[in-house]
């Protein structure tokens, strides 16, 4: 019979996901009534994972986990990421010529607090790119920089960056410190069986090795299994590959030449004629991969793509020592998040596609929302449901149209990309806001939800890195807004200056650490 | 430019060492490194702040002489230094350790050297100290700098396990001195730290035995009333303008 009050909470699976949750509300017992947390992992399930990039939200969540910056990148060959690159996206790629590319900062434009200056952009188009006119990481992005000197203290930043890191080390991390640090009960069983009472709450898992465990809120972070929110209560997955129908990927890790070569700190996503390829610089090592539709090209193929992509990055590098890693997902999410007293987090809850790195950031998200309103008794949880599937629900969907602004701006001419701009494989909130578009610039207004997860800079980011200008009268530049772009061009070449380079200071941290404060 | 150099009492048998203290011998400086040690005796004249290492990012202590490059402001008007204590930092000058790699059987070893700065406007064959006696011997004033140099080695390895205490309680906090120039100029020297007065009156007495046993309590009062000698340098400031 399960109590009225929410005192124990279970998490199923042990990737980032499970670990993430587990750090996260076991380091905040001040918000759940000091409720125990117990993690299940299932002895022999590899966990998938991929995920190695994070919005700078990890930063936070990792302070808030109470984990050292320094340990943290020491333990994860983590390294920082400033933002994505997106090569060759807009345009057919032809032979010898593909330098094509745009990037997607993590910082906002100059002066996006009190003003819009995309549409004084419009008129410099052709001689500087949005970003480098409106950002001065982009420059540092061009050069590998890092975002920070080791003058800066954990987590501290010249510019906004999250991370790359190897997602097995970050669940290993999360897993030591959550038990030993945050008292965090680590069970390891194979569950069997899940018990509803009479309500169809789930009040307990019968485990193959330690018997019954009862609790009062379960967390579903077994990933594509989906052991309480697929399996036991059945809730569908609302597939999307109507839209985003990339259902593949192969992966590889990839030495560096040395231990001089440049640790770029964006995310690389090169545009294929069959999807794209993303390339990932962590400390040790890149992680790279194709991402791809099964129905337009075959794993051979993609396996193809991915090495001579690799032989245009390092002309030398022997792939036949590579091991190519192939993973399936359904596009999609579920038709309900939480139900009763279960939540999906994680890809149990869904998972799109890697672009935009969202994965990561839809944990935190979930976790953040399910904290700061944490239900300690259980009559408060149907209320609570219906408010987190629709927060969640919205979240879903705009994180598919912003991926898909990604492939229908493209003018690249294979059918997979011209599957991907047929207007019924793009959803109608994208094809309303394109349409304002073609007339005015993003802003504020157009998502005004207290937490996108994509705000307005993101969109033009995208847009104008894909140079799709709207129709716009010239604007007479105010001085307060030249004022904006120098102080930018000036930002940027001050900064130059002043930033290590991302394996310098990644070398620092290794060596002497970053100071607390 | 320094000019770092392995003494040996060949080489070096007639050199002597000017220990006078003053503007023409180097003593400009606005700040030299100190250790938890000397901080009862720093004190009292000039002001302790923490700051990080601009090479390692780590945190090391800092007795306090002027708020710009070269700015000793207790230089007198001869440009004479007169301190009633003298930083272990300041009295190896122009002498520094170095390490030296010897093999013993085979096994390699770190062992520590006496270098010596060739271009310190200390060194003549005239006037001062000898650092080696007539036949190649160690005189008093280089035995006493070969402690010097000892204790600020073992200081310089103990200083990490000072700050880590303090940096977990969070006893560190950042700041940064403003002063008004005479020409009204406001002017901030920034990338300071010290020791958060809140967070230390907040601690358990379990914490406070804690540091008290280990012997940084009293270096942690010590930086605290340190700061007394902040507008004392202030006013040494507005007095030469």
């Amino acid at each position: 019979m399960a109590t009225s009050t929410i005192n124990h909470i279970i998490i199923i699976g042990s990737g980032s996901a499970g670990w993430l949750s587990a750090g996260l509300i076991a380091a905040q017992s001040h918000l759940t009534h000091n409720a125990k947390v117990t993690l299940i992992e299932s002895p022999n399930v590899p966990t998938l994972g991929v995920g190695e990039g994070t919005w700078p939200t990890m930063r936070q969540t990792l302070k808030t986990i109470g984990i050292s910056e320094t340990q943290f990148m020491r333990e994860c060959d983590a390294s920082f990421k400033q933002g994505s690159r997106f090569d060759g996206w807009c345009h057919d790629s032809h032979k010898g010529k593909n330098n094509e590319y745009y990037y997607h900062p993590f910082s906002l434009p100059v002066g996006y607090q009190n003003l819009n200056i995309a549409p004084y952009w419009f008129s410099q188009h052709q001689t500087v790119s949005f970003s480098h006119a409106v950002s001065s990481q982009t420059y540092l992005c061009d050069h590998n920089k890092a975002p920070k000197t080791h003058l800066h203290s954990d987590y501290q930043s010249q510019a906004n960056y999250g991370y790359h890191l190897d997602a097995g080390k970050f669940a290993q991390l999360l897993n030591r410190h959550s038990v030993d640090k945050l008292n965090v009960n680590h069970v390891i069983a194979h569950v069997d069986d899940v018990i509803n009472d009479e309500d169809g709450y789930i009040s307990a898992v019968k485990t193959r090795e330690h018997g019954i465990i009862t609790g009062d809120l379960f967390i579903d972070c077994s990933g594509h299994h989906g052991c309480l929110i697929d399996k036991h209560y059945q809730i569908p997955l609302l597939t999307q590959d109507h839209i985003l129908f990339n259902d593949r990927a192969v992966a590889v890790q990839v030495p560096y030449a040395n231990d001089q070569q440049e640790i770029v700190s964006y995310t690389k996503a090169t545009a294929q004629d069959t999807g794209w390829i993303w390339d990932i610089g962590l400390q040790t090592r890149r992680g790279v991969g194709m991402v791809y539709s099964s129905k337009f090209e075959s794993t051979q193929g993609a396996k193809d793509k991915l090495i001579s992509y690799l032989k245009t990055t390092q002309s030398d590098l022997d792939t036949s020592e590579l091991t190519i890693r192939e993973l399936k997902f359904t596009p999609g999410y579920r038709e309900q998040f939480w139900h009763k007293n279960c939540i999906a987090i994680g890809m149990s809850a869904g998972f799109i596609e890697p672009l935009e790195a969202s994965a990561l950031v839809m944990v935190e998200l979930g976790l953040n929302n399910l904290l700061a309103n944490f239900p300690t008794h259980r009559n408060a949880l149907p209320e609570l449901a219906k408010r987190f599937n629709l927060q969640c629900h919205y979240r879903w969907q705009r994180i598919i149209d912003f991926l898909k602004l990604h492939y229908v701006l493209s003018t690249r001419t294979s059918k997979y990309w011209q599957a991907h701009r047929a207007q019924s494989a793009t959803p109608q909130s994208l094809l309303a806001n394109l349409a304002l578009w073609q007339y005015q610039s993003p802003w504020l207004n157009d998502f005004d939800r207290s937490q996108e997860v994509f705000s307005a800079a993101s969109y033009q980011y995208i847009l104008y890195g894909m140079k799709h200008l709207p129709q716009f009268p010239e604007m007479k530049m105010p001085a307060g807004v030249i004022k904006h772009f120098t102080n930018n061009q000036q930002d940027a070449k001050h900064t130059l200056a002043k930033l290590p380079t991302n394996r310098q200071l990644l070398n620092h941290i290794q060596k002497f650490g970053l100071q607390p404060i | 430019m320094a000019n770092h150099v392995l003494l040996d009492n060949i080489s070096h048998k007639d050199l002597k060492v000017n220990v006078s203290r003053g503007e023409k011998w180097g003593d400009a400086i606005s700040c030299t490194t100190i250790f938890p040690n000397e901080f009862t005796k720093v004190q009292a004249s000039q002001p302790i702040v923490f700051r990080k290492h601009p090479h390692t990012g780590q945190f090391e202590a800092l007795a306090l002489f002027g708020f710009e490059n070269n700015e000793n402001l207790l230089l007198d008007k001869q440009g004479n230094l007169t301190l009633s204590y003298l930083p272990l930092s300041i009295q190896r000058q122009p002498f520094l350790i170095g390490q030296q790699t010897q093999y013993s059987q085979g096994v390699p070893e770190q062992s520590l050297v006496v270098h010596i700065d060739l271009d310190s406007p200390r060194i003549n064959k005239e006037q001062g100290e000898a650092i080696f006696l007539e036949h190649g011997g160690n005189s008093d004033y280089l035995n006493h700098i070969a402690q010097v140099l000892n204790t600020l080695h073992s200081e310089s390895q103990a200083l990490p396990a000072f700050f880590e205490p303090l940096l977990a309680l969070n006893l560190i906090e950042a700041f940064s001195i403003e002063y008004q120039q005479k020409n009204a100029e406001k002017v901030t020297v920034g990338g300071f730290y010290t020791i958060n007065q809140n967070t230390l009156n907040s601690l358990t007495p379990e914490q406070l035995q804690n540091l008290q046993q280990s012997g940084y309590l009293q270096a942690i009062y010590m930086v605290i009333a340190s700061l007394e000698q902040i507008p004392m340098l202030l006013s040494k400031k507005w007095a030469q303008q």
